[in-house]
């Protein structure tokens, strides 16, 4: 075996041990006193139906991304969190009827800087319950993209750029009656608006048109666990669904999904 | 007591991690493009297949579920940029754990009118159907036409842009025109608010460009909401002089018009009628369409004053030039002029023994189409300028003699007017 192999297969030991070792025994009196610093890293997934042209016309955002997130704990009674990180986000569907050459957006995903801010108050206890309050603000920042302009007798050049922002916002239900496990439900004020922007050049003719962009749905269900297999390290997963009602009517429901991998110091 | 719920909390994990990897809600089918959307294919998985498998499967081929037909349980697949549709349905249809594997289909609605002469109207749809009644009429080649019913679900015009038909008058009361007319326009030949076709071709012209559509009779017209403001300026032979032309120019601008077509010329140059097109063009802000001309000559003015107006000349059923069409630098387009069939004046039809309706060649017919697009495209963007909405003509043209004259040439300039590319989104793909 190289040295460099044992390395590092020694080095994935020790990370094990760090993150997987058992609660020690006096660990969760001292827990309930501290102020934890926790560096995490989290990817999530959504998609919502957004509207758009005053409300006349919709689509649907998906958007991934992937950060790296920094949280200090107060004493078990909430966390304030930062993060920042890359993302992707698909404007496909949107049609753009301003420019001389009118342009229907299908170009897949552009890649974005993402970044936001997060708390969460925990202040009542009914038994194995907890009630709280948590809201988190993202903002996605696009990059400019450029794009092939289809077959025209004219070169020129065509430009996107995306961004949006995110706030979610509501009480949180937690139920601590599992070790290791804590599932929780929120209902949450879930508001995504931004821009996408796109410039047109073709031969003699020049256009740039902005469209703004609302998610439809004002209010989302988040349901989701925290799984904390040892004192160093946790997973939160939660699953986001957003009723909406749809332009022809009835009623329609987007969903998203986040996985954050937590690790404390 | 409390339980430690180890498979419990690992499995909803587990469970939204495989949301993330199978996604969320679909995205919007796009309208149009050869036969498939790029980038993706349908993929349903026998139902004996666990997701992590089905996960497995598409992760190995770079691939990922953006969304799901729920009660088919299909999956649209978002496929690597570096390959195509083609190769990925080959792929994934080798895999034994696939049910079946498709390409996403494209599906357009087109719209096509109830016209009773619409089938004879090659130019705005050509199916390779016989052109003209005579037996023994050549047919068309498919698909070369100017993509009207493709453009038509886009738009079919706005009733508040006015085409100025300056000819030899319209006939007010043809019934695929008279519920279309503005005004009984008026008659700078005979000096009167009386616009009526003595000639012929000046009806003929107007149904091209605007006729009532979709009401069961005669034939479609390019821009089916557009009103006509007739404008004689021709006298019952098809002649007319400086004098009648430019009034009639300044009065359609002054009228409401903003559309021109002129489907007359001259091979002179007749610098007072250049000004009256420079005030409509420049001041007025009016689009102006004119016929290069049929003799297989220099362009005639008024189409060859380049700088105002948009030059036509005619192509027939078959994507070819018409070996009578006017050439020179200054043509824009071409649009079909052969064997076209339009709106006829009923008074002239009756006293020939036939219908209004009658097949007629020229670079006329062809003006007119490009005239009728014009409209359509100020309808749904009023804010263009004359000279954009001339270049939106010139640059969405199918360049239909590129085997021989690659890019903007002589004869058809930019090629054969597309309607579909000026006014259906044109779809970005990468």
């Amino acid at each position: 075996m190289s040295g460099r192999r044992r390395s590092a297969i020694l080095g994935l030991m020790t990370l094990g041990v760090v993150l997987f070792r058992p609660f020690p025994a006096r660990a969760q009196d001292a827990e309930q006193t501290r102020t934890r610093v926790r560096p995490s890293l989290a990817v999530e997934y959504f998609s919502r139906t957004i509207a758009w042209d005053e409300g006349t016309s919709t689509s649907i955002l998906s958007a991934s991304s992937a950060v790296l997130r920094g949280e200090v704990e107060f004493q078990k009674a909430g966390h304030l969190g930062l993060f920042l990180g890359y993302g992707f986000s698909n404007f496909n569907g949107l049609v753009f009827r301003q420019l001389p050459f009118s342009l229907d957006y299908q170009a897949g995903s552009i890649g974005s800087l993402i970044w936001g801010g997060d708390f969460e108050a925990r202040f009542i206890s009914l038994g194995d319950f907890e009630i709280g309050i948590g809201a988190q603000f993202t903002m996605s920042l696009g990059r400019t993209k450029d794009f092939e302009i289809p077959a025209l007798n004219a070169t020129g050049s065509l430009a996107g750029k995306g961004t949006w922002t995110r706030v979610l916002a509501g009480p949180v239900l937690r139920y601590t009656g599992y070790e290791n496990f804590t599932p929780f439900l929120s209902v949450s004020y879930n508001r995504i608006w931004g821009t996408f922007t796109m410039n047109e050049t073709i031969g003699d003719l020049v256009g740039s048109e902005e469209k703004k962009i609302t998610a439809r749905g004002p209010i989302g269900i988040v349901i989701g666990t925290v799984f904390e297999p040892s004192d160093v390290f946790r997973v939160k997963a939660e699953i986001t669904a957003v009723p909406f009602k749809k332009l022809t009517g009835g009623l329609d429901t987007d969903y998203g999904a986040s996985v954050k991998a937590v690790v404390s110091f | 007591m409390r339980k430690t719920h180890w498979v419990l909390g690992a499995g909803v994990i587990a469970g939204v991690t495989a949301l993330l990897v199978f996604g969320g809600s679909g995205l919007p089918r796009a309208q149009d493009s050869p036969d498939h959307m790029p980038g993706e294919v349908l993929l349903k998985f026998k139902s004996s297949v666990p997701i992590p498998v089905k996960a497995l499967a598409l992760a190995a081929l770079r691939s990922r579920a953006q969304a799901r037909i729920s009660p088919l349980d299909v999956y649209v697949v978002r496929i690597p940029e570096d390959a195509t549709v083609e190769e990925m349905v080959e792929a994934f249809g080798r895999n034994p754990d696939v049910a079946y594997v498709q390409p996403n289909y494209v599906y357009r609605a087109c719209l096509t009118p109830n016209d009773k002469y619409f089938e004879d109207q090659y130019a705005l749809f050509n199916k390779g159907q016989q052109v003209g009644w005579v037996p023994g009429s050549p047919q068309g080649k498919p698909s070369a036409d100017i993509k009207a019913t493709s453009a038509w679900e886009e738009t079919t015009g706005a009733a508040g842009v006015v085409i100025g038909i300056l000819d030899s008058g319209v006939d007010l009361t043809h019934p695929d025109l008279k519920n279309k007319i503005k005004s009984p326009g008026y008659d700078f030949v005979n000096n009167d608010a009386d616009a009526t076709d003595d000639y012929g071709h000046g009806t003929m012209v107007a149904g091209i460009a605007a006729a009532e559509t979709n009401n069961y009779e005669g034939i479609a017209g390019v821009s089916w909401n557009s009103k006509i403001l007739p404008v004689k300026v021709l006298n019952q032979f098809g002649f007319g002089d400086t004098v009648a032309v430019v009034n009639g120019i300044l009065w359609a601008v002054d009228n409401g018009a903003q559309i021109l077509n002129l489907s007359f010329g001259t091979p002179a140059r007749d610098t007072a009628l250049e000004e009256a097109l420079k005030y409509a063009f420049e001041t007025k802000g009016v689009f102006i369409a004119a016929a290069a001309g049929n003799d297989n000559t220099a362009v005639y003015y008024p189409a060859a004053y380049d700088r105002y107006v948009c030059a036509t000349a005619a192509t027939d059923y078959n994507d070819q030039r018409t070996t009578w069409s006017n050439f020179g630098s200054e043509i824009d387009v071409a649009a079909p002029g052969d064997k076209i069939i339009s709106t006829y004046p009923v008074a002239l039809a009756q006293a020939a023994g036939f219908p209004p309706y009658k097949f007629q060649d020229g670079t006329s017919m062809a003006s007119a189409y490009v005239a009728g697009l014009a409209a359509l495209i100020r309808g749904i963007k009023p804010s263009l300028t004359p000279s954009e909405i001339m270049n939106i003509i010139r640059y969405s043209a199918d360049d239909v003699n590129s085997s021989i004259y690659k890019g903007q040439d002589v004869f058809l300039g930019y090629g054969r007017i597309n309607m579909e590319k000026a006014l259906v989104p044109l779809k970005i793909v990468k």
